[in-house]
C-alpha cells in the first residue's frame, strides 16, 4: 500500500464508521416506570440480616415499596420491543437499556412507562476522581489520621467495629496480598466482593485507585493506621472502568447501592464522581443525576453515603460532581497537609441550586497502600475514604443514632462548626466532638473599624495551645454574606505571631455582614 | 485595664501598621451565574482549537501542471461555535495554513523552468484562514459536540509563498561540483494573494474529517511566466483530518 492509499484508506473508514454511527444511532437510555405490578417480596429472604438489624435499629419500615423488584412482565414486554436490557433499579423502578431512537418511541408508548431519559455515552475518559503521585509517604501525610483526632478514638476503644462499610472503585488490586489489608483479612472482614462491571466476584482488578481508597479506612501500615476503621468489615464493589467511559458507570454504582443495602452496609465510600461532558454545571443540584438520586435512596434506606467532591476545583468545570450534590451524601473535600488551606484540586460548592457543600474536609494528600509500595497520593479521593473511616467510629461510638444524625453529628464536629464555607465546609472533623467532649476552642475580639475588620486572640496562651493541637486550626476564616444571606466572597488568613488580624471590607458591595470563625469561636459582625 | 481590653486596644493600634504580618490564605468570590454554563461544546457558545492534517488531492488537472501525493496541508487555529438549537449551530474560525504542492515534473510542466528537468519542484504557501460554517447535528449528546456535518466557505490570504526548485543536471550544479542545486523563488509575483473556496466536515467530538474545494485561482497572469498565458491550475480538492481541542 503506498502512503496516498494509506491515507485515502483512513479517510473512507473514518467516514463509514460516522455514517453507520449517525444512521440507526443506538443510544443508552433509562426507563421508568409507572408502578410494580404482580411483584412479591419477602424482606427476610432477601435482605441480609445485618440489613433487617440496620433497618430495625433506624425505625425504619422493614420493606417499602421501593424495595419490591421490578416488574419483570414489563421487562420483558420492553425487551420484545427489540431493546438491550442492561440493568435495573428498584429504588427508581426503572431500566437502563441500548435501544434506537425509534424503538425508544414505542417504549414510551406503552402505558406502564412513566418517562425515559438519554444516558450520554460517548466515549471517554471515566470521570473517576482521579489522582497523582507525589513521591514516597512524607511525614504531613502520615498525619491524615492524626488530624482527625485519632488518639481519641483510640483511647476510647473505637477503631469502626461492628460497621459495614461498602467501597465503590475502578478496582482493588493487590488487596489480597498487601501487608496493609492483612489484619482485615485474618479477621475474614473482607466480606463480599462483586464487580459491577465485568459481573463477576474478581475486584483485584481494573486499576489500583480502589486498593488505595481502601488503605485510607481501614489499612495500617507497620503498626501506624491509615485509616481509622481499622476493625470495620468490608465490602468491596467495582463500579467503574478507569479508561473508558461506556455510559454504564452510574447504571453500576445505583447497581451496587442497592447491593450494599441488600447486605447491610451502614456506609458507603465512593471516590467518584461525573461531571463534564455527561452533565453540564446547572445539572449539580442532587435531583437531576440518577446516580444522585440513587445516593438519596441510599440515605433513605440508612446507609450513610460519603463521596469525594471531585478534582475540579482548578478547571474549567470549578464545582462538585454527581452524586456529591445529593442533599444526603456527606460530601467530603481535600485540604493541603502542609498548609491547612483547600487543596488547589478540590472541588468547590454550593450546588447549582446554592446548597452548601462540601460538608467536611479532610487530606487532600494522603499515604496509601498500593502493589508498587507505599505512595503519596493527591486527591479527594484520598479525603472521602478518611472521613468514612471517621463515620464508622463515630457511629460506633453512637450506635443509637440514625444515618442523618451521625451526618449531622459529623458536621457538628467540624472544627469551623458553625462557621461554614465553599472551600472548606464545617471543617475538618474532630473525633473528641463525635464521642461527646467538648471542642477545643477560645475567644476572639472583632470590630470594625474604618473599613476594616480588626481580629485579636483574647487568650494568647489558648491560642498557642491551639496551635500545637493538631485538629485545630488557628487562622481566621471569613465570609462576607448579602442582603439575603447569599455569600459574596469567602476566604482565609494566617493571623500573625500574636493572633491579629484584620481584614478589608472597603471593596465589598451589597455586603450586609461579614461571619467569622476563629480559634472554634464564631462571630458575626453587621457592617 | 483588664488584658481583654489591653489587647483590644493592641489590635486597633496594631492594625494599620507595619507590625502586621498577616498572609491571605485563600480568597473565593461567588457568582451565581457560573452555573449557567454558556460555555460548553454543547451550549449556547464554544470556542476550542483546532489542528488539521490533509492532503491535496490530484484531480481534473491540466497534463502540463499536475500536483503529485505528498503535497499536503497544515492548519491551526481556533473555531467559535453558537448554537441556534438542539439540531443546528452556525459558527466561524479563524487560522494559519500551510499549503505544499508537490508538482509533477515532466517537459510539459510550465510553471518557472519550463523544459528543465528538476528533480523536484514545491509550491509552498502561509495563509491566514477565516471562515464560516453551518452546522447540522445529529442525535442525542450530553455536553459534547457530538456527530455533525458541517457545510461552509472560507477566504484566505497569502502572507507568503515560495517556490523551490531542485536540479540535479544543470550546469551551475556541475560547476560548483555538487550533484543537487536548491533554488528558493520567493515573493512569487504570479501566485493570487487571496483564495476562497467551500467546505465540508463530519466529525464525531474530537476528530473530524474534512474536505475543501477551492473556487479561486491558485495562480495569475504574469508576462514572464507561461509565455504571459494564464497558468493552468493546481488541484482545487484537499481532504484531511482535523483534531480539535
Amino acid at each position: 500500500m503506498t502512503k496516498g492509499n494509506g491515507f485515502r484508506s483512513i479517510l473512507i473508514v473514518f467516514f463509514f464508521i460516522w455514517v453507520g454511527e449517525s444512521i440507526g444511532q443506538e443510544g443508552k437510555y433509562w426507563v421508568y416506570l409507572t408502578d410494580k405490578k404482580e411483584t412479591t417480596f419477602d424482606p427476610s429472604a432477601y435482605f441480609h440480616p445485618a440489613a433487617l438489624e440496620r433497618r430495625v435499629k433506624q425505625g425504619l419500615p422493614l420493606a417499602d415499596s421501593s424495595d419490591y423488584p421490578v416488574s419483570p412482565s414489563y421487562i420483558e414486554i420492553i425487551q420484545e420491543l427489540g431493546v438491550e436490557f442492561r440493568n435495573e433499579s428498584r429504588w427508581l423502578n426503572a431500566i437502563s437499556c441500548l435501544g434506537t431512537e425509534q424503538q425508544m418511541d414505542e417504549v414510551r408508548m406503552l402505558p406502564f412507562v412513566r418517562s425515559t431519559s438519554c444516558i450520554v455515552s460517548e466515549a471517554q475518559r471515566a470521570q473517576v476522581i482521579d489522582y497523582k503521585y507525589f513521591g514516597d509517604e512524607s511525614a504531613s501525610a502520615m498525619e491524615q489520621t492524626a488530624m482527625l483526632g485519632e488518639a481519641d478514638f483510640e483511647a476510647a476503644g473505637l477503631r469502626g467495629k461492628g460497621i459495614r462499610i461498602a467501597i465503590f472503585d475502578v478496582g482493588f488490586k493487590g488487596y489480597l496480598e498487601l501487608p496493609e489489608f492483612a489484619h482485615l483479612r485474618e479477621a475474614n472482614a473482607i466480606e463480599q466482593v462483586y464487580d459491577f462491571v465485568g459481573k463477576d466476584r474478581n475486584v483485584s482488578k481494573g486499576g489500583t485507585h480502589g486498593t488505595a481508597v481502601f488503605s485510607c479506612i481501614g489499612g495500617i501500615d507497620q503498626g501506624q493506621k491509615m485509616g481509622l476503621a481499622t476493625e470495620a468489615t468490608y465490602l468491596l464493589a467495582r463500579t467503574e472502568r478507569h479508561h473508558v467511559e461506556i455510559g454504564s458507570e452510574e447504571d453500576c454504582w445505583i447497581a451496587a447501592a442497592e447491593w450494599a443495602d441488600k447486605n447491610g452496609v451502614h456506609i458507603i465510600n465512593s471516590s467518584l464522581g461525573y461531571t463534564n461532558h455527561r452533565y453540564f454545571r446547572h445539572m449539580m443540584d442532587g435531583k437531576t443525576a440518577p446516580v444522585s438520586k440513587a445516593a438519596t435512596w441510599a440515605a433513605k434506606k440508612g446507609i450513610l453515603v460519603v463521596n469525594a467532591v471531585g478534582n475540579d476545583g482548578d478547571t474549567k468545570w470549578k464545582f462538585i460532581g454527581a452524586p456529591a450534590d445529593a442533599d444526603s451524601v456527606l460530601s467530603v473535600g481535600g485540604i493541603d497537609p502542609y498548609n491547612y488551606f483547600p487543596a488547589n484540586f478540590t472541588s468547590l460548592g454550593p450546588t447549582s441550586d446554592g446548597r452548601m457543600k462540601p460538608n467536611v474536609v479532610a487530606f487532600g494528600f494522603a499515604k496509601c497502600a498500593t502493589p508498587k509500595g507505599l505512595r503519596t497520593l493527591s486527591g479527594t479521593s484520598f479525603s472521602s475514604p478518611l472521613i468514612a473511616g471517621f463515620a464508622a467510629c463515630t457511629w460506633q461510638a453512637n450506635q443509637t443514632l440514625t444515618n442523618m444524625e451521625i451526618f449531622d453529628l459529623i458536621e457538628q464536629s467540624g472544627q469551623l462548626y458553625p462557621y461554614y464555607d465553599y472551600s472548606v465546609g464545617f471543617g475538618v472533623p474532630q473525633a473528641r466532638v463525635a464521642i461527646g467532649k467538648v471542642k477545643l476552642h477560645s475567644e476572639f475580639t472583632a470590630s470594625l473599624f474604618e473599613q476594616k475588620i480588626q481580629i485579636a486572640v483574647v487568650d494568647l496562651r489558648a491560642f498557642e495551645q491551639l496551635r500545637e493541637d493538631k485538629a485545630s486550626n488557628p487562622y481566621i476564616y471569613y465570609k462576607v454574606l448579602n442582603t439575603n444571606d447569599d455569600i459574596v466572597y469567602y476566604g482565609s488568613l494566617i493571623p500573625d505571631a500574636l493572633g491579629q488580624g484584620v481584614i478589608n471590607t472597603e471593596y465589598t458591595k451589597e455586603a450586609k455582614s461579614i461571619e467569622i470563625s476563629f480559634l472554634g469561636s464564631t462571630k458575626t459582625i453587621e457592617l | 485595664m483588664n488584658v481583654k481590653c489591653a489587647l483590644w486596644l493592641a489590635s486597633i493600634l496594631f492594625s494599620n501598621g507595619a507590625l502586621f504580618a498577616q498572609t491571605q490564605g485563600y480568597f473565593e468570590s461567588v457568582d451565581s451565574t457560573d452555573f449557567e454554563t454558556n460555555d460548553g461544546p454543547n451550549t449556547a457558545f464554544y470556542q476550542h482549537g483546532l489542528f488539521s492534517y490533509g492532503q491535496h488531492i490530484p484531480f481534473d488537472e491540466a497534463d502540463s501542471l499536475q500536483t503529485q501525493f505528498g503535497s499536503s496541508f497544515v492548519e491551526y487555529g481556533t473555531r467559535l461555535k453558537w448554537k441556534v438549537n438542539r439540531w443546528l449551530a452556525v459558527g466561524g474560525e479563524l487560522s494559519y495554513q500551510f499549503h505544499s504542492y508537490k508538482i509533477k515534473q515532466d517537459s510539459l510542466k510550465n510553471l518557472l523552468g519550463s523544459g528543465q528537468s528538476n528533480k523536484s519542484q514545491r509550491l509552498k504557501r502561509h495563509l491566514l484562514n477565516s471562515g464560516l460554517y453551518m452546522r447540522i447535528n445529529f442525535g442525542q449528546r450530553g455536553n459534547h459536540l457530538g456527530r455533525y456535518l458541517d457545510l461552509g466557505g472560507f477566504g484566505s490570504w497569502a502572507i507568503g509563498s515560495r517556490l523551490t526548485l531542485k536540479r540535479t543536471d544543470d550546469q551551475a550544479t556541475q560547476n560548483l561540483a555538487s550533484e543537487e542545486q536548491i533554488v528558493t523563488f520567493r515573493k512569487l509575483n504570479f501566485t493570487a494573494p487571496l483564495e476562497y473556496g467551500v467546505h465540508a466536515r463530519i466529525g464525531v467530538n474530537k476528530v473530524v474529517l474534512w474536505g475543501r474545494y477551492r473556487l479561486s485561482d491558485l495562480f495569475k497572469q504574469h508576462d514572464e511566466i507561461n509565455n504571459g498565458n494564464q497558468l493552468p491550475n493546481l488541484t482545487t480538492i484537499s481532504v484531511g483530518l482535523q483534531v480539535v481541542f
